[in-house]
């Protein structure tokens, strides 16, 4: 049977930042610009000394639909109204996407009115919102699309797992296209809470919330597109005292199943998202055996959860393509990116991105 | 491209009927319910008063791991840790090398609810003052698999997927591919839930989709049943071990089935109700069939979705009957939400091991509370006792909130 390639032919994001990579890219120039919000009066309440972006951006929804859905599901409605998915086949189209939170700050606004109020005036909605895979079925009924749909829960990893599931699925004939990505919606009090008192927050420059949506098909529906390919990807198991292993295996695996080799490869993405030491590890283990350049997108993108590593693969997807070389690259001649993410559970993914 | 047969060689089971293969088979064989008035909390303000509760679960029965013992997560997790640990044993895999190649796939709905909603209730009675190192492990459904790899450090591909009811069917589907295509030869599979807490009984109970019968618990779940009046939350666990044929033989493990297809497919129509022609799960069932490389007549058992919703069951019996023409007449079809409730998340798998042992074993398991017919739903559901019968090709169908459909393809191996 024939393997297909995998390219992304649509995509859009959701950052609060911006819509577009060139609005975000902005930003990076201009980076003291950052508008990092000091909080709401809930999170002062909790002395948490975090910085706090919050996505004001204008979403695409009517708000008779937004009434029914919790935010992380709203971006994921967002970011697929932002891209062109019309044209192509919805019976066979997957739908994989990613969240790490899912609906929690809905959850936990009824757990009050639950509290205060009764069983009774908790929302029907929720018992819609409160499964993680609401987004998915929101989406397959908006859009009427009928392929297998999957919600991936992986924490950080979760876009990068709906990602690799897609294309495993392509890949093997089982669909000719997906639309796959992740969104987070983490400004609900126990979640900034919880975060916060296992110290992981204080690590990312600020929190935020938000998307990033792609289009993943074979190669008969590039037409005349200028398109980027996945290209392969790899998984390693993440044990705190063995990173490096885990970090080998998932390049192994990742090298091996793009036919891509160590030399080829000009630019490493890093994951950078989790402890301080761990960063050095990941940054050492790469450079010891890669003569790329290296770009940290975390402090430009802050934490917002499972969007965040597609969001950076959204980034490098636009290196690839040459539409935006706003970072202090050695030169603009970028044909391979690695990407790396790991999440706290101690998972690692990692893909490989081809001109 | 490999193609890699798949067979299921470990099971474990924790449900309201029974901890462990030979307890939970034993009761289904005595058409056991596990239903009763719950006693997780205060149910007097709820119209819903039943559930599915496993009374005797204590993991230090199961877990002597006092690291993880030490640790506080959510029931939902420890369903999961007992379970696999279980599953590994009858599997006969317990070395740590063995470990290191294995993968883990976990189906979960709802992620750990009960630890949400008494997290978030501190939360407000304490707030700054509040501080809990567990809570985000406990809380989401990526925790649980946290609490996996720090007992068992499986070093293969790990995911959790979250697809509401169809979840744990979608893993076991999922683990399937992966072992049939070659990227990994052996898989930890299946589902946990723990959904009996206050909010899930608020939510499913205003949109009238739970049982409110509380004058006889035990009959409250009753699939296909004339006065069935909506589904019965349960709580639990269940994983498989799935490996590939040629590791199986090599080193002589017991094989309780073959996985021979999978397919999965949306509605796109409500968020509630499930399509009235039930067209894509229809779909879904042929497309399963095919990659089984079946034609329907040959199907002898269906373990059937059977929530005991008055939409669902019907609906689904005209599916049957509509991709099954007039063999549907001599399927044997059962439903174990009659005896277990509804697990959510660790549903589709509680069903697909309960078609195993039925496969293993030749015996159709039953749909208890079967009392009064439906003219609706006119197929042999094998009503209130198993039935003794060599099933060679068997089928579970899972459908869900939202519209997923997902059904898997078994047969005996021979």
């Amino acid at each position: 049977m024939k393997n297909n390639k995998i390219y992304i032919l649509e995509r859009s994001i959701n950052h609060a930042l911006g819509k577009t990579i060139e609005e975000i890219c902005d930003w990076y120039n201009n980076e003291s610009a950052i508008p990092l919000i000091d909080s709401t009066e809930l999170y002062q309440e909790n002395m948490i000394k975090m910085p706090i972006l919050k996505n004001q951006n204008k979403l695409s929804i009517t708000p008779n639909i937004l009434r029914k859905m919790d935010a992380f599901c709203a971006y994921c409605v967002d970011g697929i109204n932002d891209m062109s998915i019309e044209s192509y086949p919805k019976e066979r189209m997957g739908l994989f996407l990613g969240s790490c939170l899912g609906g929690l700050s809905t959850a936990e606004r009824e757990i009050r009115i639950l509290e205060n109020e009764g069983p009774g005036r908790v929302s029907p909605f929720l018992s819609i919102a409160m499964f993680y895979s609401s987004s998915i079925s929101q989406i397959s009924i908006i859009y009427n699309i009928t392929g297998p749909s999957y919600l991936y829960s992986d924490g950080f990893l979760s876009g990068f797992s709906s990602i690799i599931h897609a294309s495993e699925s392509i890949k093997e004939n089982v669909i000719p296209i997906s639309i796959v990505g992740a969104s987070d919606m983490p400004f609900s009090p126990t979640c900034v809470k919880a975060y916060n008192d296992i110290g992981l927050l204080e690590q990312n420059n600020y929190v935020t919330d938000g998307s990033a949506m792609l289009l993943l098909g074979t190669e008969q529906y590039i037409e005349d597109k200028d398109c980027v390919e996945i290209a392969g990807f790899g998984y390693g198991y993440f044990h705190p005292d063995k990173i490096e292993d885990s970090l080998n295996k998932a390049l192994q695996e990742c090298l091996a199943s793009s036919m891509v080799s160590k030399e080829e490869i000009d630019l490493v993405v890093l994951s950078d998202n989790y402890f301080e030491d761990q960063r050095e590890r990941e940054f050492n283990f790469f450079s010891t055996l890669l003569d790329a350049q290296y770009l940290s997108l975390s402090k430009l993108l802050g934490n917002s959860f499972s969007a965040t590593s597609v969001q950076k693969l959204l980034i490098a997807e636009s290196i690839l393509l040459n539409k935006n070389l706003p970072f202090n690259m050695r030169d603009n001649s970028v044909a391979t990116i690695i990407l790396s993410s790991i999440d706290i559970s101690g998972n690692c993914i990692m893909i490989i991105l081809k001109k | 491209m490999n193609k890699n047969r798949v067979v299921i060689t470990g099971m474990s089971m924790i449900t309201p009927i029974g901890i462990g293969i030979d307890n939970y088979w034993n009761s289904v064989l005595k058409s056991k319910s596990g239903i009763d008035l719950v006693t997780r909390f205060d149910t007097t303000e709820y119209r819903c008063k039943v559930g599915g509760e496993v009374n005797d679960f204590d993991i230090t029965q199961i877990i002597q791991d006092n690291d993880i013992l030490n640790d506080r997560f959510d029931r939902s997790t420890g369903f999961a840790l007992a379970a696999i640990d279980m599953a590994m044993r009858d599997a006969n895999l317990s070395d740590a090398d063995t470990y290191h190649e294995m993968g883990c796939y976990v189906g979960i709905a709802l992620g750990g609810a009960e630890s949400g909603e008494i997290g978030y209730k501190q939360y407000m009675t304490n707030k700054s003052g509040y501080q809990d190192p567990y809570l985000y492990h406990s809380n989401i459904p990526n925790g649980c698999m946290y609490y996996i790899n720090k007992m068992f450090r499986f070093g293969g591909p790990c995911h959790t997927l979250s697809t509401g009811c169809t979840s744990s069917t979608d893993t076991i589907g999922q683990a399937y591919r992966a072992i049939k295509t070659g990227k990994v030869s052996t898989i930890i599979v299946g589902g946990t839930e723990a959904p009996i807490t206050p909010l899930t009984y608020s939510a499913f109970g205003n949109i009238k989709a739970l049982s409110f019968n509380t004058y006889e618990p035990q009959k409250s779940s009753r699939p296909f049943d004339q006065n069935r009046d909506g589904f019965v939350p349960s709580e639990g666990g269940c994983f498989l071990v799935l490996e590939s044929l040629d590791k199986a033989l090599n080193r002589n493990a017991k094989i309780y089935a073959e996985v021979l297809g999978f397919a999965s497919s949306a509605n796109a129509y409500n968020m509630v109700h499930p399509h009235p022609e039930g067209t894509q799960n229809i779909r879904a069932i042929e497309l399963a069939l095919d990659e089984a490389n079946l034609l329907p007549f040959q199907i002898d058992y269906i373990n059937a979705h059977g929530s005991s919703t008055r939409l669902n069951d019907s609906i689904e019996t005209k599916i049957i009957k509509k991709v099954f023409n007039e063999h549907a007449y001599k399927l044997k079809i059962s439903s174990t939400k009659s005896m277990v409730g509804h697990m959510l998340g660790a549903a589709g798998a509680i069903e697909i091991a309960t078609t195993c042992l039925g496969i293993f074993n030749s015996v159709i398991p039953p749909t208890i509370n079967y009392e009064n017919p439906d003219p609706e739903c006119d197929l042999n559901y094998t009503p209130n006792h198993p039935v003794s019968k060599d099933i060679e090709y068997a089928m579970s169908n899972a459908t869900g909130f939202g519209g997923l459909n997902s059904v898997i393809i078994l047969r005996k191996y021979s």
